[in-house]
């Protein structure tokens, strides 16, 4: 038994598992990328880059196995370490250096070696600012030396070292950019063997390190999933906040739904079970057959419109918090052929069997045989039914709750679709994905305490 | 080479007395007047569905404003919309979608049940808890959250731009897609239970020990012996399918530009404040009878095509 339960704990682990890559797989990768909708593009470049970093859309994909570029400064001295460029030259943008202990950095870059193209390493196309065009009036004055791409360091003691990459740059018609053919170990050389550094400034790249791996969009993606703190795009909220504000609406829905369905269900099926094979078997089963094939929405608009000739303030909203039981009705009607259908066949499966023929010849009257061996046999079946819809009641109160204005889960989700936030709608895909697995579980532990015949397996 | 050849010599030499599978249910279903009835109801779906196009080719273009919002009377049966079209004809147009978005997603979805299903039943191993962790993990998010998550992402992706077989996924080819993506799984747990029974019976032994390949026995031998679970589940499919097209319609992320029942329905809440209940009436009949017909006849097709409660 504590077997089975093992067994069963791991597979619901490689579930929640599959279902974080799951959404992962449809949110992050297939789902196009709506920064355009959430940054006003009036607000330029760094607004969208400040965005992305905020919600790690700048991060690699599965594993974080970038290099960069390490600048060590090897002096001694009170001063920081810092670079500019030098006359003419945007070299420092373009190489997308940064400040860092000791030193300086370049931009990340996924699987970086030396054979790396430096054309991979820097962002903006040019090392040169653009070449003014020399007026064509004053012929005198011309072009004055030519610009190179400098990067001025200063180091720690205070003394400086400028470094010309003009051997790295494309000639003929665009020395104002780095040569495709160029990488990254010869701009390592270039410094390095400046033959005015003197092993002041040690070019090298760095080490991909263990935890930093795991500094990708993926494991950040389980992490905020696991911890239902994944940020809205549209408000900045975090989810578990959002969950803790409005779970109690859906609740308030959906556990009235359960138990009335329930209880509605058992106590129609009961009574068409009774009388198999008479008219008002027959006639249950046709109203049954008939509810199912009404769609969700007819039985939403045309009940609401009910709702709205009987008493309209109780069509729309909760400002009557009594207003929560009129989706609850609708819910429980529109759900009742479906499920005393399948409740009529496990009662009808159990009335053949061989137990209730020797209760029968025993003398127990046919009520008695009903309600007290007939049902307790069915109630595993029909209680795995139960807990197994649980999250989907989700699903109906999805609509239901967007359509009767109830600020619960569902409606969220609805209007998450309508926002494209999709950190919201992973999200709460995700929980109603945990609620089924945990669900499950649950199920298994009833069958273990009622069942034995899981338990000596 | 020979062996093959052998093999169906033997086959050919059994005499070929009985009656298959198939030709019993066609028999049973024959002799079912309720069944022959919901048959044709859907056959005239389909034909509605597949003609309505060249009856009313300029369907866009249609505008009668000083006839808009009638009810229904003798020259307008079924009333008509708010640019004065006849709901009649927008019912029998909109048939065309929710029976493409149904008949489509069954059409991918139910072979990929069968093959994975009897793949994971006969094989058994790495590949059957895969399949297995595939099924669970999917069936994991309830099928409406399922349904829009994949819909969702599928937005504004156009696969094969600017060919002939161009498939814009934010349209119609989308929500196929994400019905048939999860539509396998019912039909895969099904079949592969019932493969995992199979697998150890008589007939697979002698195909094995006749020296079939295992690949072969699985399509020969396998598959047409589970086939028909595909097709009772065709019937459930379609019906979710068609259910799933109103709710996706509702949230706004159906389909765009032709009619369909989801639009006239969810148009009718605001319509019915202002009394017009002629649109959701025409909608919704049209999808009762036709969900109903799939009910009755997927009931009647299982009791026909299952073995157990054959007469010997």
């Amino acid at each position: 038994m504590g077997r089975f339960i093992l067994r069963r704990l791991i597979q619901a682990v490689f579930t929640v598992f599959g279902v974080m890559l799951l959404t992962f797989v449809l949110f992050r990768l297939v789902a196009g990328e709506p920064s355009a909708q959430f940054v006003n593009p009036k607000l330029g470049r760094e607004a969208k880059v400040a965005w992305r970093r905020r919600h790690k859309l700048d991060l690699p994909r599965l594993l974080n196995l970038t290099r960069r570029l390490v600048l060590a400064d090897r002096t001694a001295g009170p001063a920081a370490t810092a670079v500019r460029n030098g006359e003419g030259a945007r070299a420092v943008e373009a190489l997308l250096l940064e400040s860092a202990p000791a030193g300086l950095v370049a931009a990340p870059v996924q699987l970086m070696s030396p054979e790396t193209p430096l054309t991979e390493l820097t962002d903006a196309a040019r090392w040169l600012a653009p070449r003014k065009t020399a007026p064509a009036t004053g012929p005198a004055s011309g072009p004055s030396a030519e610009a190179a791409p400098v990067l001025v360091f200063s180091l720690r003691d205070g003394s400086e070292l400028a470094v010309d990459l003009s051997p790295l740059s494309a000639a003929g018609r665009r020395p104002d950019r780095p040569a495709p053919e160029a990488t990254c170990g010869d701009l390592i050389r270039l410094i390095e063997e400046h033959p005015r550094n003197g092993g002041r400034l040690r070019a090298s790249i760095s080490d991909v390190s263990w935890p930093g791996v795991t500094d990708s969009q993926f494991f950040w993606h389980l992490r905020q999933s696991i911890t239902f703190s994944n940020r809205s795009y549209k408000t900045n909220e975090r989810l578990i906040d959002v969950i803790a504000a409005r779970a109690k609406f859906s609740l308030a829905l959906t556990v009235p739904i359960l138990a009335l369905g329930w209880l509605g269900a058992m106590i129609v099926s009961s009574i068409v079970a009774y009388y198999r094979g008479s008219w008002i078997d027959k006639a249950g089963v046709l109203i049954c057959v008939l509810g199912m094939c009404v769609p969700f929405l007819v039985y939403m608009i045309a009940g609401q419109k009910l709702i709205f000739m009987i008493a309209p303030t109780a069509a729309w909203g909760l400002h009557n918090p009594a207003n929560i039981y009129v989706p609850v009705g609708i819910a429980v009607i529109a759900g009742l052929g479906g499920r005393v259908r399948f409740y009529r066949t496990v009662i009808l499966d159990q009335v053949n069997r061989d137990y209730v023929r020797t209760a029968r010849a025993k003398g127990v009257p046919l009520p008695g045989v009903l309600f007290r061996h007939v049902l307790k046999n069915c109630m595993l079946p029909i209680l795995t039914s139960l807990v197994l819809s649980i999250p989907f009641l989700i699903l109906g109160a999805l609509l239901l709750e967007n359509f009767f204005g109830v600020p619960g889960l569902g409606s969220l989700l609805v209007s998450s679709v309508s926002d494209r936030d999709v950190p919201i709608i992973s999200g709460l895909t995700f929980l109603t994905a945990l609620v089924y697995v945990i669900g499950l579980l649950v199920t298994d532990l009833l069958y273990v305490t009622f069942d034995p015949r899981v338990r000596l397996r | 080479m020979s062996q093959t050849e052998a093999t169906t010599d033997i086959a050919d030499a059994q005499p070929r007395t009985g009656r298959s599978l198939w030709s019993d249910a066609a028999r049973r279903i024959r002799g079912d007047a309720g069944a022959v009835v919901c048959l044709a109801v859907i056959a005239a779906y389909a034909v509605v569905a597949m003609t309505i196009g060249f009856a009313i080719p300029d369907w866009t273009e249609r505008y009668d404003y000083d006839n808009a919002n009638r009810p229904p009377s003798a020259e307008y049966w079924l009333g008509s919309d708010e640019f004065g079209r006849s709901v009649i004809e927008k019912t029998m147009l909109s048939a065309k979608v929710s029976m493409t978005v149904g008949l489509m997603a069954n059409v991918i979805s139910i072979p990929l049940g069968i093959l994975l299903g009897a793949a994971a039943g006969y094989y058994g191993g790495w590949l059957d808890d895969l399949i297995v962790w595939l099924i669970t993990t999917l069936s994991a998010v309830p099928g409406l959250v399922r349904v829009i998550a994949i819909r969702f992402a599928f937005q504004g992706i156009v696969l094969f731009a600017r060919t002939p077989f161009e498939l814009d996924l934010g349209g119609l080819p989308g929500i196929i897609l994400a019905l048939s993506v999860t539509g396998w799984i019912g039909t895969c747990r099904l079949v592969r239970a019932e493969t995992m029974k199979i697998r150890e019976l008589d007939y697979v032994l002698a195909a094995r020990a006749s020296g079939r390949r295992g690949a072969a026995i699985l399509l020969w031998h396998v598959v047409p012996n589970v086939a028909h679970f595909g097709i009772i589940n065709f019937s459930l499919g379609f019906i979710g399918a068609v259910k799933a097209e109103v709710a996706l319609t509702y949230l706004g992320i159906g389909v765009v530009g032709v009619p369909s029942w989801g639009k006239m329905i969810n148009a009718a809440q605001m319509d019915l404040l202002v009394g017009r209940w002629w649109q959701i009436a025409a909608a919704g009949g049209a999808m009762f009878f036709l969900v109903l017909a799939l009910n009755i006849f997927g009931d009647r097709l299982r009791d026909a095509l299952d073995p157990k409660l054959r007469r010997s």
